[in-house]
């Protein structure tokens, strides 16, 4: 297994216990806080993004932190779990179902044992429930499998899907006992990788209840026939054409069909017994289609420890102000204060809250559209986005938008917090890109564009010469580009805002902004859009938080910026990094692997795939004092709501 | 109050016209001007409207300030001689930023105000006077969109368009038009069975010479008091889909998007960015409310002949 160091967090957790012990020590004659069962603790969705998607298998345009690791999750535990409430990027044995997987054979073989754990209904978790997620992944992220509804992609999709990677890079899989399971990789992987960016995509699913093809049919093995194959992918192509056109498919297919229908309709959760049957340690209760969610303790799960809270509430709100006034009246247990009410900390803090930023293991970005008929050739340059990438002031953003909490994006791999050792000595320097407006002018010059300040820059040297505007951009092309960005945070309002004014105002490139709530900016840049599909809907999107690194928790960026990727919005797609990625995949020893993963990520810094922005803490959290079990928050963005009581 | 002649525009015997007696066109112009002026509250409302428009369209040219462009270097600076109502959140002055505002929610204002009047007075002044069948359907139309929410069809709408100014008039107008339509249709089934246009129809009138000759003519007061109330309500309209982030994209504004920014920022303090957009569009709905109101008294014609 791959050991992180995280020296700064075992420093931070120090400090804290030490703090909440002094506290404890001066407002109370034990050092014990009192605590008592129940209540009923309600934390605040982001603004615009309540959950909208239950089935853990999400497709891209699901593929988020609300619908996952913030709701999901709480129901349907992974195989293996990431993350602790020391916020330690670090698999953890404990919360998972399975134990640790041993590699054998030069790496070649897996083998994985479960714990004895059952579903809320009383039935055991068993390797044949590991299996129903398998036969479901490979259908549903077979590239001969059919399309579904809107999306380009193939099947219902799989968020974390990559070509050639798992589910495809596992040549066979197979229940060696009730709870036991092997799988034959297709050659010798890293461990560390494999555990941590393709084990860690396995959800163990109740396939006694779930497997069926339509809510009045019968429960049965529909997914079975996939298990039976020898061989991924595609040695049983024919099993997924739809029996009846427009009706899904029997197998696998069709029940990950079936299921990603019914999560679907929002309006069915509340009383649909399909969403009953859990392994976490919470069950649905409530749900709107605005997205209030209440959910209550599983009074079987296994894990430990148990809920001891009455009930876990998710509150919806459209915009982070109207949040904050949640937050005010005390109506939240936890929620957290927009940056541009940084001044209210001290207030809110007499009141009863208590201050901690939320920091996760991510990097904030957002896509270019490189698919895209007209402004994509124009996107496919390096120069021009070396052009763009220099009017984003960082460091003004954090300054004046982010209330100083944050740091420049650098490239893909988290810089923040300092000394994470993932994070190569280019990316821990700074920008390799810093705001430099002549310096974007001068780029845009050189390369053929007759740069209009104030106005819409044009190409006048069309070609593919050094001093050309490259391939593709023809004479008088301009540079107009449609932003699409979410709504409901001021924050990034006010960065999106300034870019455009930036641009616009230095080089002649004109943003044409436009907003729509988080659930919609992803459904749209996630979209399969691919050079064979393109999407010509927009040209760049930001939902305002780039990427946690989950479930590829070890940060190599496959998911998201290999090619054909399912959470490759833009369809990024050169062979050096796709290199440089299976680089990171298949490196002997941690030590190679970590000089395969600066070089990947050294490329990408100097290639900008995506614009960087500043990375801050995923939220500024305001949580009642009185509330225990929070004083770490998971560093993938993942909720323990098991860990909270009220004292 | 005096009038002109009573006896020049009388038939040449009989009785009073249905209606009323009649007057000279100039005079009947004077005597509503009268009994509009008679109203202190219109002639503030007048005055209102007026600064408003003259502040929105004139006052950029004089004081000049950067509105396509921001500078969040200055953002959030307190009013001061260099920005008298301060600046906002990336650093555009509020003053300039409030004009600019100004154009856009007096331009969707007036414009949806003409677009809901005109398909409204046309549809109703038609239903009314086709009666039967067309008019059960034409008003069935009215009715099933009516049970639609005001708020929820301009949001409906709101996301279904890419917003821009133009949009907006569009979008309000369409849900706008059905109130004058009813209006309309009302007066038209009184209008249709009087006299004159039955004199109308049996020397041989067209239709349509009936319906924008003597139908609508004879209904500008209700049209000209409903445009009053709709301009007031279109203000209203965009300021609140503003509010709700569906309004024109930057560096575009109004003031409802204004408002909505400024809200953002009510605990930090920054008043200059919340009171001003209010204050304009609270004003400016009720200037438009007491002219409405005025040009009903005046234009009634019992009042007229008090």
């Amino acid at each position: 297994m791959r050991h992180i160091p995280k020296l700064s967090f075992w420093r931070m957790a120090g400090v804290a216990a030490v703090a909440a012990l002094f506290v404890a020590a001066c407002g109370s004659t034990t050092t014990t806080p009192k605590t008592t069962s129940g209540g009923t603790v309600t934390f605040a969705e982001g603004p615009s993004a309540p959950p909208s998607y239950i089935f853990p298998m999400a497709s891209g345009t699901y593929f988020s932190v609300t619908n996952l690791s913030d709701f999901s999750q709480l129901m349907y535990v992974p195989l293996f779990w990431f993350g602790n409430t020391s916020s330690q990027p670090v698999f953890n044995a404990a919360l998972s179902i399975g134990n640790q997987p041993t590699f054998t054979d030069n790496n070649t073989v897996v083998d994985i044992t479960l714990k004895h754990w059952q579903w809320s209904n009383g039935q055991p978790i068993t390797s044949r429930d590991v299996i129903f997620w398998m036969n479901m992944l490979s259908a549903a992220t077979d590239p001969n499998a059919p399309a579904v509804g809107s999306s380009s992609a193939p099947g219902p999709g799989w968020g974390a899907a990559v070509p050639g990677a798992f589910p495809q890079n596992v040549v066979s899989y197979s229940a060696t006992g009730t709870y036991s399971l092997t799988m034959k990789l297709n050659s010798s992987y890293n461990p560390t990788w494999f555990l941590y960016n393709e084990l860690s995509q396995i959800t163990p699913l109740p396939q006694a209840s779930w497997d069926e093809l339509s809510a009045s049919g019968p429960v049965g093995n529909y997914d079975a026939s996939a298990e039976a194959r020898t061989a991924l992918p595609n040695t049983s192509p024919t099993e997924y054409v739809p029996s009846v056109p427009g009706t899904g498919s029997t197998g696998a297919l069709g029940v990950a069909q079936f299921l990603n229908s019914q999560s679907q309709s929002l309006g069915t959760y509340q009383g649909n017994p399909l969403w009953q049957v859990v392994s976490g340690p919470f069950v649905l209760k409530s749900y709107t289609t605005a997205g209030y969610v209440k959910m209550v303790p599983n009074k079987n799960y296994s894990g430990s420890p148990k809920p001891t809270i009455s009930a876990f509430v998710e509150e919806p709100f459209t915009t982070d102000t109207a949040e904050f006034n949640a937050l005010k009246a005390g109506s939240l247990t936890i929620g957290y204060i927009p940056t541009q009410d940084i001044t209210q900390k001290a207030l809110l803090e007499k009141s009863g809250y208590t201050f901690n930023p939320w920091y996760d293991f991510g990097f904030v970005y957002f896509p270019y559209n490189f698919t895209e008929p007209t402004t994509g050739p124009i996107m496919q340059q390096l120069y021009f986005r070396q052009a763009f990438q220099s009017l984003v002031n960082q460091e003004q953003y954090i300054k004046d938008f982010l209330a100083g909490y944050g740091v420049p994006g650098n490239g893909p791999v988290p810089t923040y917090p300092p000394g994470n050792p993932d994070a190569s000595p280019l990316e821990s320097k700074g920008q390799v890109y810093p705001y430099d407006a002549s310096k974007a002018v001068s780029l845009l010059k050189a390369h053929g564009w007759a740069v209009n300040p104030g106005g819409i820059s044009t190409c006048t040297k069309p070609g593919t010469a050094a001093d050309e505007c490259g391939k593709g951009i023809a004479a008088g092309a301009q540079l107009s580009f449609r932003l699409l960005y979410a709504q409901g945070a001021v924050s990034l309002t006010n960065e999106m805002e300034a870019l455009q004014s930036t641009a616009e105002q230095v080089a002649g490139i004109k943003l044409t902004l436009s907003t729509a709530p988080f659930q919609q900016v992803i459904g749209t840049a996630f979209n399969g859009c691919t050079f064979s599909t393109p999407c010509n809907g927009w040209d760049m999107a930001n939902w305002g938080g780039g990427w946690v690194y989950s479930p590829d928790y070890f940060p190599t960026g496959g998911e998201i910026l290999g090619t054909g990727a399912s959470s490759n919005a833009g369809d990024y797609s050169v062979p050096t990094n796709d290199h440089n990625i299976q680089a990171t995949h298949t490196a002997p020893n941690n030590t190679a692997e970590l000089k395969a993963l600066f070089t990947y990520e050294d490329y990408l810094a100097q290639q900008l795939p995506v614009v960087y922005m500043p990375s801050g803490p995923y939220q500024l959290t305001m949580y009642k004092s009185n509330l225990n079990g929070l004083t770490h928050q998971g560093i993938f963005d993942e909720l323990y709501p098991q860990y909270y009581s009220f004292s | 109050m005096s009038a002109a002649d009573p006896t020049a525009n009388l038939p040449v015997a009989g009785a009073l016209p249905e209606g009323g007696e009649g007057y000279r066109s100039g005079s009947m112009w004077r005597l509503i001007l009268a009994v509009f002026f008679e109203n202190r509250l219109a002639i503030v409302g007048l005055g209102i409207i007026l600064f408003m428009v003259l502040f929105s369209f004139v006052g950029p040219l004089i004081y000049r300030t950067q509105q396509v462009f921001n500078n969040p270097n200055i953002a959030h600076l307190a009013p001061s001689l260099a920005h008298p109502l301060g600046t906002d959140q990336v650093g555009y002055d509020n003053l300039g930023r409030l004009m600019l505002g100004g154009q856009s929610s007096l331009e969707v204002g007036f414009a949806a105000a003409i677009i809901a009047v005109l398909v409204g007075v046309i549809w109703g002044a038609v239903s009314g006077l086709a009666g039967g069948l067309i008019d059960t359907i034409m008003m069935r139309i009215v009715d099933a969109m009516l049970a639609i929410p005001f708020l929820v069809a301009l949001i409906l709408l709101g996301a279904i368009f890419t917003t821009s100014t133009l949009e907006l008039i569009v979008v309000i107008g369409l849900v706008a038009w059905l109130v004058p339509a009813r209006l309309v249709r009302g007066e038209t089934l009184s209008l249709r069975v009087r006299e004159y246009v039955q004199a109308v129809r049996v020397m041989g009138g067209s239709t349509r010479r009936v319906l924008f000759r003597h139908i609508i003519p004879n209904t500008v007061g209700v049209i000209v008091v409903n445009a009053t109330f709709q301009v007031a309500d279109a203000i209203i309209a965009v300021a609140t889909l503003s509010f709700l982030g569906i309004g024109v994209p930057p560096p575009a504004t109004n003031w409802g998007g204004e408002l909505s920014n400024g809200l953002s920022y009510i605990y930090a303090g920054y008043w200059w960015l919340i009171y001003p957009a209010g204050l304009a569009i609270v004003l400016t709905v009720v200037a438009f409310n007491f002219v409405g109101d005025a040009l009903r008294d005046a234009l009634e014609v019992r009042l007229q002949r008090r």
